[in-house]
Protein backbone atom coordinates (compact mmCIF):
# COMPACT_ATOMS: atom_id res chain seq x y z
CA UNK A 1 0.00 0.00 0.00
CA UNK A 2 1.73 3.63 -1.19
CA UNK A 3 -0.94 5.88 0.07
CA UNK A 4 -3.00 5.46 3.48
CA UNK A 5 -5.28 7.87 4.37
CA UNK A 6 -7.60 7.75 7.60
CA UNK A 7 -9.55 10.51 8.18
CA UNK A 8 -7.27 13.08 6.98
CA UNK A 9 -8.75 17.18 6.71
CA UNK A 10 -6.76 19.76 5.28
CA UNK A 11 -8.35 23.11 5.91
CA UNK A 12 -7.29 26.71 5.26
CA UNK A 13 -9.04 28.91 7.96
CA UNK A 14 -12.29 28.09 7.43
CA UNK A 15 -12.52 26.54 4.39
CA UNK A 16 -11.94 22.60 3.98
CA UNK A 17 -9.90 21.70 1.01
CA UNK A 18 -9.64 18.36 1.95
CA UNK A 19 -12.50 16.40 3.78
CA UNK A 20 -11.90 13.69 5.96
CA UNK A 21 -10.75 11.65 3.43
CA UNK A 22 -10.12 8.19 3.91
CA UNK A 23 -8.89 6.01 1.13
CA UNK A 24 -6.08 3.77 0.94
CA UNK A 25 -4.42 3.65 -2.69
CA UNK A 26 -2.38 0.34 -3.87
CA UNK A 27 0.84 0.50 -5.65
CA UNK A 28 0.70 0.93 -9.25
CA UNK A 29 -0.46 4.79 -11.31
CA UNK A 30 -3.30 6.21 -9.41
CA UNK A 31 -5.03 9.39 -11.61
CA UNK A 32 -6.42 11.78 -8.91
CA UNK A 33 -9.00 13.47 -11.09
CA UNK A 34 -10.98 16.57 -10.30
CA UNK A 35 -12.21 19.84 -11.15
CA UNK A 36 -9.74 22.94 -10.00
CA UNK A 37 -10.51 23.40 -6.27
CA UNK A 38 -11.47 19.49 -5.63
CA UNK A 39 -8.45 19.49 -3.21
CA UNK A 40 -5.64 17.77 -5.55
CA UNK A 41 -3.18 19.59 -4.67
CA UNK A 42 -3.83 20.40 -1.27
CA UNK A 43 -3.74 16.18 -0.34
CA UNK A 44 -0.63 15.97 -2.61
CA UNK A 45 1.16 19.05 -0.29
CA UNK A 46 -0.15 17.85 2.62
CA UNK A 47 1.23 14.43 2.02
CA UNK A 48 4.52 16.02 1.48
CA UNK A 49 4.31 18.51 4.69
CA UNK A 50 4.18 21.63 2.79
CA UNK A 51 0.54 22.38 3.86
CA UNK A 52 -0.12 21.44 7.49
CA UNK A 53 -2.97 18.87 7.85
CA UNK A 54 -5.41 19.70 10.77
CA UNK A 55 -7.07 16.48 11.27
CA UNK A 56 -6.56 12.34 10.52
CA UNK A 57 -3.35 10.78 9.84
CA UNK A 58 -1.88 9.82 6.51
CA UNK A 59 0.83 6.97 5.63
CA UNK A 60 3.22 6.80 2.97
CA UNK A 61 4.61 3.10 2.45
CA UNK A 62 3.96 2.56 6.17
CA UNK A 63 5.71 5.64 7.35
CA UNK A 64 3.58 8.02 9.36
CA UNK A 65 4.15 11.80 7.47
CA UNK A 66 3.93 13.21 10.88
CA UNK A 67 6.82 11.69 12.40
CA UNK A 68 8.55 10.74 9.16
CA UNK A 69 8.59 13.03 7.00
CA UNK A 70 11.91 13.87 6.38
CA UNK A 71 12.76 10.50 5.46
CA UNK A 72 9.45 10.18 3.04
CA UNK A 73 11.07 13.31 1.53
CA UNK A 74 13.64 11.46 0.89
CA UNK A 75 11.48 8.51 -0.67
CA UNK A 76 9.23 10.55 -2.73
CA UNK A 77 9.51 12.03 -5.78
CA UNK A 78 7.75 15.18 -6.45
CA UNK A 79 6.71 17.43 -9.88
CA UNK A 80 5.09 20.41 -8.70
CA UNK A 81 2.24 22.65 -10.18
CA UNK A 82 4.25 25.94 -9.97
CA UNK A 83 7.55 26.64 -11.38
CA UNK A 84 9.79 26.20 -8.69
CA UNK A 85 13.15 25.99 -10.39
CA UNK A 86 15.86 27.73 -9.11
CA UNK A 87 17.56 30.75 -11.52
CA UNK A 88 21.07 30.51 -12.17
CA UNK A 89 21.31 26.93 -12.47
CA UNK A 90 21.61 24.73 -15.63
CA UNK A 91 19.12 22.23 -16.54
CA UNK A 92 21.96 19.38 -15.46
CA UNK A 93 22.81 21.94 -12.24
CA UNK A 94 19.34 21.62 -10.98
CA UNK A 95 18.57 17.75 -11.33
CA UNK A 96 22.21 17.13 -9.46
CA UNK A 97 21.19 19.89 -6.86
CA UNK A 98 17.55 17.89 -6.77
CA UNK A 99 19.86 14.99 -6.40
CA UNK A 100 22.35 15.70 -4.20
CA UNK A 101 19.89 17.09 -1.65
CA UNK A 102 18.21 13.44 -1.70
CA UNK A 103 21.03 11.80 -0.37
CA UNK A 104 22.66 10.86 -3.50
CA UNK A 105 26.60 11.80 -3.91
CA UNK A 106 28.05 14.25 -5.70
CA UNK A 107 29.00 11.71 -8.58
CA UNK A 108 26.29 9.72 -8.74
CA UNK A 109 23.72 12.77 -8.91
CA UNK A 110 25.49 14.06 -11.77
CA UNK A 111 25.54 10.72 -14.17
CA UNK A 112 22.33 10.11 -13.37
CA UNK A 113 20.82 13.76 -14.34
CA UNK A 114 22.45 12.93 -17.20
CA UNK A 115 20.47 10.55 -17.87
CA UNK A 116 17.00 11.43 -16.63
CA UNK A 117 17.41 14.65 -18.68
CA UNK A 118 18.43 12.46 -21.44
CA UNK A 119 14.94 10.31 -20.91
CA UNK A 120 12.61 13.41 -20.64
CA UNK A 121 14.50 14.72 -24.18
CA UNK A 122 16.41 17.46 -22.70
CA UNK A 123 19.74 16.32 -23.76
CA UNK A 124 20.19 19.04 -26.00
CA UNK A 125 19.13 21.89 -23.34
CA UNK A 126 20.72 20.50 -20.34
CA UNK A 127 23.74 23.47 -20.43
CA UNK A 128 20.74 26.24 -20.88
CA UNK A 129 19.71 27.90 -17.83
CA UNK A 130 16.65 26.94 -16.31
CA UNK A 131 15.19 30.25 -16.60
CA UNK A 132 15.68 30.22 -20.49
CA UNK A 133 13.64 27.19 -20.73
CA UNK A 134 10.04 27.12 -22.11
CA UNK A 135 7.01 26.04 -19.90
CA UNK A 136 7.23 22.89 -21.73
CA UNK A 137 10.90 22.06 -21.13
CA UNK A 138 10.38 23.34 -17.59
CA UNK A 139 7.50 20.31 -16.99
CA UNK A 140 10.67 18.64 -18.17
CA UNK A 141 12.96 19.61 -16.00
CA UNK A 142 10.61 19.55 -13.18
CA UNK A 143 9.98 15.75 -13.95
CA UNK A 144 13.66 15.10 -14.13
CA UNK A 145 14.30 16.28 -10.70
CA UNK A 146 11.57 14.41 -9.57
CA UNK A 147 12.91 10.98 -10.69
CA UNK A 148 16.54 11.90 -10.38
CA UNK A 149 16.65 9.66 -6.84
CA UNK A 150 14.37 6.95 -8.74
CA UNK A 151 11.97 7.26 -6.03
CA UNK A 152 9.67 4.74 -4.38
CA UNK A 153 6.32 7.33 -5.06
CA UNK A 154 6.07 9.71 -7.11
CA UNK A 155 3.85 12.27 -6.92
CA UNK A 156 2.64 14.54 -10.35
CA UNK A 157 0.81 17.58 -10.52
CA UNK A 158 -0.63 18.42 -13.50
CA UNK A 159 2.15 17.30 -15.44
CA UNK A 160 1.14 17.95 -18.81
CA UNK A 161 -0.06 21.66 -18.02
CA UNK A 162 1.25 24.45 -20.30
CA UNK A 163 2.45 21.74 -22.70
CA UNK A 164 2.03 22.02 -26.46
CA UNK A 165 0.29 18.72 -27.77
CA UNK A 166 3.11 17.23 -29.20
CA UNK A 167 4.96 17.99 -25.66
CA UNK A 168 1.64 16.83 -23.73
CA UNK A 169 1.47 13.63 -25.77
CA UNK A 170 5.57 12.48 -24.85
CA UNK A 171 4.88 13.50 -21.50
CA UNK A 172 1.97 11.03 -21.14
CA UNK A 173 4.38 8.97 -23.17
CA UNK A 174 7.22 9.37 -20.84
CA UNK A 175 4.51 8.66 -17.55
CA UNK A 176 3.61 5.40 -19.15
CA UNK A 177 7.00 4.36 -19.55
CA UNK A 178 8.22 5.27 -15.96
CA UNK A 179 5.43 3.35 -14.89
CA UNK A 180 6.09 0.06 -16.97
CA UNK A 181 10.00 0.09 -16.50
CA UNK A 182 10.34 1.63 -12.81
CA UNK A 183 9.80 0.13 -9.72
CA UNK A 184 7.86 3.11 -8.25
CA UNK A 185 4.06 3.63 -7.94
CA UNK A 186 2.68 7.05 -8.89
CA UNK A 187 0.13 9.19 -8.52
CA UNK A 188 -0.96 11.44 -11.00
CA UNK A 189 -3.38 14.51 -10.05
CA UNK A 190 -5.00 16.21 -12.71
CA UNK A 191 -8.02 17.96 -14.43
CA UNK A 192 -7.80 16.32 -17.61
CA UNK A 193 -9.71 13.31 -17.79
CA UNK A 194 -7.76 11.89 -20.67
CA UNK A 195 -4.18 11.69 -18.99
CA UNK A 196 -6.01 9.71 -16.38
CA UNK A 197 -7.59 7.24 -18.67
CA UNK A 198 -4.18 7.02 -20.97
CA UNK A 199 -1.85 6.45 -17.84
CA UNK A 200 -3.29 5.35 -14.91
CA UNK A 201 -4.88 1.86 -13.89
CA UNK A 202 -6.98 3.10 -10.84
CA UNK A 203 -8.79 6.35 -10.66
CA UNK A 204 -9.65 8.38 -7.46
CA UNK A 205 -12.32 11.30 -8.26
CA UNK A 206 -12.47 14.33 -6.14
CA UNK A 207 -14.61 17.07 -5.66
CA UNK A 208 -14.94 19.50 -3.00
CA UNK A 209 -12.42 17.78 -0.68
CA UNK A 210 -14.09 14.46 -0.57
CA UNK A 211 -13.78 11.22 -2.88
CA UNK A 212 -16.57 10.43 -5.21
CA UNK A 213 -15.21 7.56 -7.17
CA UNK A 214 -11.94 5.40 -6.11
CA UNK A 215 -11.96 2.44 -8.45
CA UNK A 216 -9.87 0.94 -11.36
CA UNK A 217 -10.28 2.41 -14.60
CA UNK A 218 -11.80 -0.13 -16.35
CA UNK A 219 -13.99 -1.22 -13.39
CA UNK A 220 -15.55 2.21 -13.62
CA UNK A 221 -16.24 2.03 -17.70
CA UNK A 222 -17.40 -1.49 -17.22
CA UNK A 223 -19.93 -0.32 -14.30
CA UNK A 224 -21.62 2.22 -16.94
CA UNK A 225 -21.45 0.31 -19.89
CA UNK A 226 -24.85 -1.12 -19.08
CA UNK A 227 -26.79 1.52 -18.86
CA UNK A 228 -27.90 3.27 -22.28
CA UNK A 229 -29.58 6.45 -22.87
CA UNK A 230 -33.02 5.92 -24.63
CA UNK A 231 -35.94 8.06 -25.87
CA UNK A 232 -38.65 7.48 -27.03
CA UNK A 233 -42.11 8.58 -28.14
CA UNK A 234 -45.63 7.32 -27.72
CA UNK A 235 -46.78 4.35 -24.93
CA UNK A 236 -43.81 5.74 -22.76
CA UNK A 237 -45.17 4.79 -19.63
CA UNK A 238 -45.71 1.04 -21.24
CA UNK A 239 -42.33 0.71 -22.33
CA UNK A 240 -41.10 2.16 -19.25
CA UNK A 241 -43.22 -0.21 -17.01
CA UNK A 242 -42.30 -3.28 -19.35
CA UNK A 243 -38.34 -2.58 -18.55
CA UNK A 244 -38.55 -2.64 -14.77
CA UNK A 245 -40.83 -5.11 -14.75
CA UNK A 246 -37.82 -7.45 -16.74
CA UNK A 247 -35.14 -5.84 -13.93
CA UNK A 248 -33.92 -2.68 -15.48
CA UNK A 249 -33.87 0.37 -13.81
CA UNK A 250 -34.76 3.69 -15.32
CA UNK A 251 -34.30 6.44 -14.58
CA UNK A 252 -35.93 9.80 -16.24
CA UNK A 253 -33.29 12.39 -17.16
CA UNK A 254 -34.99 14.79 -19.53
CA UNK A 255 -37.96 15.06 -21.90
CA UNK A 256 -38.88 11.62 -23.21
CA UNK A 257 -34.97 10.69 -22.52
CA UNK A 258 -34.27 7.49 -20.09
CA UNK A 259 -31.46 6.14 -18.42
CA UNK A 260 -32.17 2.53 -18.63
CA UNK A 261 -29.36 0.26 -16.79
CA UNK A 262 -30.22 -3.14 -17.62
CA UNK A 263 -29.99 -6.39 -15.59
CA UNK A 264 -26.37 -8.96 -16.06
CA UNK A 265 -26.89 -11.04 -18.83
CA UNK A 266 -29.19 -8.97 -20.68
CA UNK A 267 -28.60 -6.58 -23.64
CA UNK A 268 -29.70 -3.32 -26.29
CA UNK A 269 -32.44 -6.56 -27.28
CA UNK A 270 -34.32 -6.62 -24.46
CA UNK A 271 -35.14 -2.42 -24.88
CA UNK A 272 -35.86 -3.42 -28.44
CA UNK A 273 -38.08 -5.98 -27.42
CA UNK A 274 -39.63 -3.60 -24.94
CA UNK A 275 -40.34 -1.13 -27.79
CA UNK A 276 -41.81 -3.46 -30.07
CA UNK A 277 -43.99 -5.18 -27.56
CA UNK A 278 -45.34 -2.25 -26.00
CA UNK A 279 -45.59 0.04 -29.46
CA UNK A 280 -43.42 2.45 -28.04
CA UNK A 281 -41.31 4.90 -31.07
CA UNK A 282 -38.06 4.34 -30.14
CA UNK A 283 -36.03 7.02 -31.24
CA UNK A 284 -32.87 7.41 -29.67
CA UNK A 285 -30.37 4.16 -28.45
CA UNK A 286 -27.40 5.21 -27.66
CA UNK A 287 -24.51 3.70 -24.36
CA UNK A 288 -25.02 6.34 -21.80
CA UNK A 289 -21.47 6.71 -20.49
CA UNK A 290 -18.93 6.48 -23.20
CA UNK A 291 -15.72 7.10 -21.33
CA UNK A 292 -13.92 8.04 -17.96
CA UNK A 293 -15.20 11.76 -18.91
CA UNK A 294 -18.81 11.12 -18.98
CA UNK A 295 -18.03 9.14 -15.60
CA UNK A 296 -16.20 12.26 -14.58
CA UNK A 297 -19.34 14.72 -15.07
CA UNK A 298 -21.92 12.67 -13.84
CA UNK A 299 -20.41 11.29 -10.58
CA UNK A 300 -19.37 15.19 -10.02
CA UNK A 301 -22.59 16.68 -10.85
CA UNK A 302 -24.33 13.98 -8.85
CA UNK A 303 -22.00 15.22 -6.08
CA UNK A 304 -23.64 18.53 -6.93
CA UNK A 305 -26.80 17.14 -6.33
CA UNK A 306 -27.48 18.60 -9.68
CA UNK A 307 -30.72 17.79 -11.85
CA UNK A 308 -29.50 15.79 -15.13
CA UNK B 1 20.86 -3.25 -30.09
CA UNK B 2 20.61 1.07 -29.68
CA UNK B 3 24.03 2.01 -27.79
CA UNK B 4 21.53 3.72 -25.71
CA UNK B 5 17.49 2.98 -24.37
CA UNK B 6 15.72 6.06 -23.92
CA UNK B 7 13.69 4.35 -21.95
CA UNK B 8 13.29 4.63 -18.15
CA UNK B 9 16.18 3.03 -15.91
CA UNK B 10 16.49 2.15 -12.65
CA UNK B 11 19.18 3.55 -9.74
CA UNK B 12 20.42 1.23 -7.69
CA UNK B 13 22.49 3.60 -5.87
CA UNK B 14 22.34 4.28 -1.91
CA UNK B 15 20.43 7.37 -0.40
CA UNK B 16 22.15 9.01 2.07
CA UNK B 17 20.08 10.11 5.16
CA UNK B 18 22.82 13.09 5.59
CA UNK B 19 22.73 15.96 8.36
CA UNK B 20 24.48 18.25 6.17
CA UNK B 21 21.66 18.64 3.50
CA UNK B 22 22.93 22.48 4.30
CA UNK B 23 25.79 21.90 2.90
CA UNK B 24 24.87 20.92 -0.47
CA UNK B 25 22.59 24.01 -0.61
CA UNK B 26 25.74 26.00 0.79
CA UNK B 27 28.17 24.42 -1.83
CA UNK B 28 25.55 25.42 -4.93
CA UNK B 29 24.86 28.94 -3.42
CA UNK B 30 28.80 29.94 -3.45
CA UNK B 31 29.32 28.47 -6.71
CA UNK B 32 26.06 30.10 -7.92
CA UNK B 33 27.16 33.33 -6.49
CA UNK B 34 30.61 33.45 -7.98
CA UNK B 35 29.72 36.22 -10.58
CA UNK B 36 31.92 38.57 -12.86
CA UNK B 37 30.92 41.49 -10.19
CA UNK B 38 31.90 39.48 -7.30
CA UNK B 39 34.92 38.77 -8.19
CA UNK B 40 35.47 42.53 -8.92
CA UNK B 41 34.59 43.25 -5.32
CA UNK B 42 36.58 40.71 -4.09
CA UNK B 43 39.84 41.71 -6.41
CA UNK B 44 38.96 45.57 -4.77
CA UNK B 45 38.74 44.24 -1.19
CA UNK B 46 41.67 42.37 -1.41
CA UNK B 47 43.70 46.04 -1.99
CA UNK B 48 43.65 47.07 1.76
CA UNK B 49 45.46 43.64 3.12
CA UNK B 50 48.14 44.10 0.00
CA UNK B 51 48.97 47.52 1.50
CA UNK B 52 48.70 45.82 4.88
CA UNK B 53 51.22 43.27 3.99
CA UNK B 54 54.04 45.82 2.48
CA UNK B 55 53.62 48.03 5.72
CA UNK B 56 54.33 44.99 7.81
CA UNK B 57 56.94 43.78 5.07
CA UNK B 58 58.13 47.58 5.30
CA UNK B 59 58.33 47.67 9.11
CA UNK B 60 60.27 44.51 8.94
CA UNK B 61 63.02 46.39 6.80
CA UNK B 62 62.82 49.20 9.51
CA UNK B 63 63.73 46.99 12.32
CA UNK B 64 66.37 45.08 10.63
CA UNK B 65 68.41 48.60 9.75
CA UNK B 66 67.78 49.12 13.24
CA UNK B 67 66.00 53.04 12.40
CA UNK B 68 62.85 51.98 14.48
CA UNK B 69 61.07 54.78 16.23
CA UNK B 70 57.65 54.74 18.40
CA UNK B 71 55.47 56.45 15.39
CA UNK B 72 56.65 53.72 12.99
CA UNK B 73 56.08 50.90 15.23
CA UNK B 74 53.04 52.12 16.10
CA UNK B 75 52.01 51.40 12.48
CA UNK B 76 51.96 47.15 12.78
CA UNK B 77 53.31 46.61 16.09
CA UNK B 78 50.30 47.39 17.59
CA UNK B 79 47.38 45.33 18.16
CA UNK B 80 45.17 48.71 16.74
CA UNK B 81 46.69 47.60 13.27
CA UNK B 82 44.80 44.42 13.08
CA UNK B 83 41.71 46.27 14.70
CA UNK B 84 41.63 49.31 11.80
CA UNK B 85 42.05 46.69 9.23
CA UNK B 86 38.97 44.83 10.01
CA UNK B 87 37.28 47.86 11.17
CA UNK B 88 38.17 49.16 7.38
CA UNK B 89 37.05 46.04 5.81
CA UNK B 90 33.73 46.86 7.25
CA UNK B 91 32.56 48.59 4.09
CA UNK B 92 33.40 45.53 1.95
CA UNK B 93 31.97 43.44 4.43
CA UNK B 94 28.46 45.31 3.75
CA UNK B 95 28.94 45.62 0.05
CA UNK B 96 29.18 41.69 -0.05
CA UNK B 97 26.24 41.11 2.40
CA UNK B 98 24.08 42.69 0.02
CA UNK B 99 26.33 41.18 -3.42
CA UNK B 100 25.50 37.16 -1.70
CA UNK B 101 22.89 37.67 0.30
CA UNK B 102 20.15 40.21 -0.73
CA UNK B 103 18.73 37.79 -3.39
CA UNK B 104 19.07 34.41 -1.44
CA UNK B 105 15.86 34.07 -0.47
CA UNK B 106 14.15 36.76 -2.32
CA UNK B 107 14.81 34.72 -5.58
CA UNK B 108 13.81 32.04 -4.25
CA UNK B 109 10.27 33.77 -2.75
CA UNK B 110 9.90 35.11 -6.23
CA UNK B 111 10.25 31.87 -8.24
CA UNK B 112 8.09 30.07 -5.61
CA UNK B 113 11.44 27.51 -5.25
CA UNK B 114 10.73 26.54 -1.49
CA UNK B 115 8.32 23.88 -2.86
CA UNK B 116 11.42 22.61 -4.38
CA UNK B 117 14.06 22.48 -1.16
CA UNK B 118 10.62 21.67 1.04
CA UNK B 119 9.80 18.61 -1.16
CA UNK B 120 13.46 17.50 -0.41
CA UNK B 121 14.34 15.76 2.85
CA UNK B 122 15.89 19.55 3.96
CA UNK B 123 14.60 21.29 7.18
CA UNK B 124 13.88 24.92 7.82
CA UNK B 125 17.56 24.81 9.69
CA UNK B 126 19.44 23.26 6.43
CA UNK B 127 18.06 26.00 4.30
CA UNK B 128 18.79 29.21 6.45
CA UNK B 129 22.60 27.60 7.38
CA UNK B 130 22.77 26.45 3.58
CA UNK B 131 21.77 30.14 2.92
CA UNK B 132 23.79 31.52 6.32
CA UNK B 133 27.17 29.69 4.68
CA UNK B 134 27.29 31.70 1.41
CA UNK B 135 27.05 35.48 2.69
CA UNK B 136 29.14 34.39 5.39
CA UNK B 137 32.17 32.75 3.58
CA UNK B 138 32.37 35.35 1.23
CA UNK B 139 31.84 37.66 4.21
CA UNK B 140 35.09 35.72 5.87
CA UNK B 141 36.71 35.68 2.33
CA UNK B 142 37.34 40.02 3.22
CA UNK B 143 37.33 39.76 6.69
CA UNK B 144 38.64 36.86 8.44
CA UNK B 145 40.20 35.78 5.95
CA UNK B 146 42.67 38.59 4.75
CA UNK B 147 43.17 39.90 8.95
CA UNK B 148 44.57 35.84 9.15
CA UNK B 149 46.63 35.96 6.59
CA UNK B 150 47.96 39.44 7.59
CA UNK B 151 48.87 38.01 11.12
CA UNK B 152 50.89 34.88 9.78
CA UNK B 153 52.72 37.18 7.29
CA UNK B 154 53.72 39.03 10.39
CA UNK B 155 54.60 36.04 12.36
CA UNK B 156 56.95 34.64 9.49
CA UNK B 157 58.19 37.79 8.76
CA UNK B 158 59.69 38.53 12.47
CA UNK B 159 62.96 37.70 13.28
CA UNK B 160 61.93 35.95 16.68
CA UNK B 161 59.31 34.59 18.74
CA UNK B 162 58.56 37.75 20.40
CA UNK B 163 55.58 38.93 18.70
CA UNK B 164 53.35 35.30 18.67
CA UNK B 165 54.55 35.05 22.05
CA UNK B 166 53.21 38.36 22.79
CA UNK B 167 50.37 38.79 20.78
CA UNK B 168 49.21 35.10 20.01
CA UNK B 169 45.80 35.70 21.38
CA UNK B 170 45.34 38.41 18.25
CA UNK B 171 45.12 35.10 16.47
CA UNK B 172 41.65 34.53 18.44
CA UNK B 173 40.61 38.39 18.53
CA UNK B 174 40.57 38.58 14.39
CA UNK B 175 38.93 34.75 14.13
CA UNK B 176 36.05 36.04 16.94
CA UNK B 177 36.10 39.75 15.94
CA UNK B 178 35.26 39.08 11.97
CA UNK B 179 33.07 35.87 12.69
CA UNK B 180 30.66 37.96 15.32
CA UNK B 181 31.26 40.58 12.29
CA UNK B 182 30.01 38.14 9.44
CA UNK B 183 27.10 36.27 11.22
CA UNK B 184 25.50 39.33 12.25
CA UNK B 185 26.05 40.72 8.95
CA UNK B 186 25.07 37.87 7.59
CA UNK B 187 21.96 37.41 9.24
CA UNK B 188 20.38 41.01 8.98
CA UNK B 189 20.83 40.74 5.04
CA UNK B 190 19.07 37.47 4.87
CA UNK B 191 16.38 38.47 7.02
CA UNK B 192 15.39 41.27 4.30
CA UNK B 193 15.93 39.40 1.89
CA UNK B 194 13.30 36.85 3.11
CA UNK B 195 10.86 40.38 3.60
CA UNK B 196 11.74 41.36 -0.24
CA UNK B 197 10.28 39.45 -3.23
CA UNK B 198 12.97 40.89 -4.96
CA UNK B 199 17.00 41.35 -4.70
CA UNK B 200 16.63 45.30 -5.48
CA UNK B 201 14.36 45.06 -2.51
CA UNK B 202 16.18 43.45 -0.36
CA UNK B 203 19.33 45.53 -0.90
CA UNK B 204 17.77 48.94 -0.37
CA UNK B 205 16.33 48.06 2.73
CA UNK B 206 19.64 46.51 3.90
CA UNK B 207 21.35 49.63 3.19
CA UNK B 208 18.69 52.07 4.75
CA UNK B 209 18.96 49.72 8.12
CA UNK B 210 22.63 50.42 7.77
CA UNK B 211 22.59 54.27 6.63
CA UNK B 212 19.51 55.60 8.44
CA UNK B 213 20.46 54.61 12.14
CA UNK B 214 24.13 56.12 11.20
CA UNK B 215 22.76 59.58 9.71
CA UNK B 216 20.90 59.93 13.02
CA UNK B 217 24.34 58.92 15.11
CA UNK B 218 26.27 61.94 13.54
CA UNK B 219 23.31 64.56 14.10
CA UNK B 220 22.44 63.14 17.68
CA UNK B 221 26.42 62.76 18.06
CA UNK B 222 25.71 64.71 21.86
CA UNK B 223 23.71 61.53 22.91
CA UNK B 224 26.08 58.91 22.75
CA UNK B 225 23.26 55.93 23.21
CA UNK B 226 21.98 56.38 19.67
CA UNK B 227 24.84 54.40 18.35
CA UNK B 228 23.17 51.44 19.99
CA UNK B 229 20.51 51.49 16.96
CA UNK B 230 23.38 51.96 14.38
CA UNK B 231 24.81 48.36 13.52
CA UNK B 232 27.96 49.70 12.09
CA UNK B 233 28.58 51.03 15.48
CA UNK B 234 27.53 47.80 17.60
CA UNK B 235 29.90 46.01 15.09
CA UNK B 236 32.93 48.64 15.56
CA UNK B 237 32.29 48.90 19.36
CA UNK B 238 32.19 45.12 19.29
CA UNK B 239 35.40 44.75 17.69
CA UNK B 240 36.90 47.07 19.95
CA UNK B 241 35.93 45.17 23.07
CA UNK B 242 37.40 41.87 21.69
CA UNK B 243 40.35 43.59 20.65
CA UNK B 244 40.75 45.33 23.84
CA UNK B 245 41.33 48.39 22.76
CA UNK B 246 39.86 52.39 23.51
CA UNK B 247 35.91 51.91 22.20
CA UNK B 248 35.13 54.67 19.36
CA UNK B 249 31.51 55.00 20.96
CA UNK B 250 30.17 56.32 24.03
CA UNK B 251 27.67 53.38 24.84
CA UNK B 252 27.84 51.19 27.23
CA UNK B 253 29.39 47.69 26.50
CA UNK B 254 26.02 45.99 27.57
CA UNK B 255 23.81 47.91 25.80
CA UNK B 256 26.46 46.75 23.02
CA UNK B 257 26.02 43.14 23.68
CA UNK B 258 22.19 43.36 24.17
CA UNK B 259 21.22 45.22 21.13
CA UNK B 260 23.92 42.89 18.93
CA UNK B 261 21.90 39.75 20.71
CA UNK B 262 18.81 41.38 19.78
CA UNK B 263 18.99 42.02 16.31
CA UNK B 264 19.90 38.34 15.89
CA UNK B 265 17.40 36.86 17.44
CA UNK B 266 14.85 39.53 15.03
CA UNK B 267 16.91 38.44 12.07
CA UNK B 268 15.71 34.74 13.48
CA UNK B 269 12.18 35.31 14.24
CA UNK B 270 11.90 36.94 10.78
CA UNK B 271 13.63 34.52 9.26
CA UNK B 272 11.27 31.69 10.93
CA UNK B 273 7.92 33.26 9.58
CA UNK B 274 8.84 34.03 6.10
CA UNK B 275 10.85 31.28 5.39
CA UNK B 276 7.83 28.43 5.51
CA UNK B 277 8.72 25.16 5.18
CA UNK B 278 4.17 24.73 4.78
CA UNK B 279 2.52 26.96 2.75
CA UNK B 280 0.47 29.12 4.24
CA UNK B 281 -2.96 29.88 2.13
CA UNK B 282 -5.47 32.57 3.14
Amino acid sequence: MSVNLENFTVMYGDFCAVDHLTLKLPDGVTGLLGPNGAGKSSLIKALLGLVEYSEGSAKIMGNDIKTRGKYIRQLVGYMPEDNCLVPGLTGVGMVQYAGELCGMSRVEAMQRAHEVLYLVGLEEARYRKVESFSSGMQQRVKLAQALVHDPRLLFLDEPASGMDPKGRQEMLDLIVDIADKGRMSILLATHILADVERTCERVVIMHRGRVVEDSRVDEVRKSYSNTFSVKVKTYVSEFNRYLEKEGCTVKDMNKDVYDVTLPEGTDTKLILKAAKDTGAELRKLVPSVRSLEDVFIKRILEDSGADF
Amino acid sequence: MPIFNESYHTWDGYLKERPGTWFVIAKTGVKLAWTKGLIFLLIFSIIPFFVGAVKIFLFSKVQDVGIMTPQIKKIVEDVSFFYDFLKGQMFYLILISIFTGAGLIARDRKNKSFGFYFSKPVSFWDYVAGKFFITGAYGFLVTGAPALVLFIIKVLISRDASFLSNYYYLFFSILGASILSVITMSSVVLAFSAVAQNVRTAAIFFFTFLILPDILRKIFSNVPFVGVFSLTALLKQAQAYIFNVQTPYGFSDISMITAILLILLLSLVILKLKVRTTEVVS
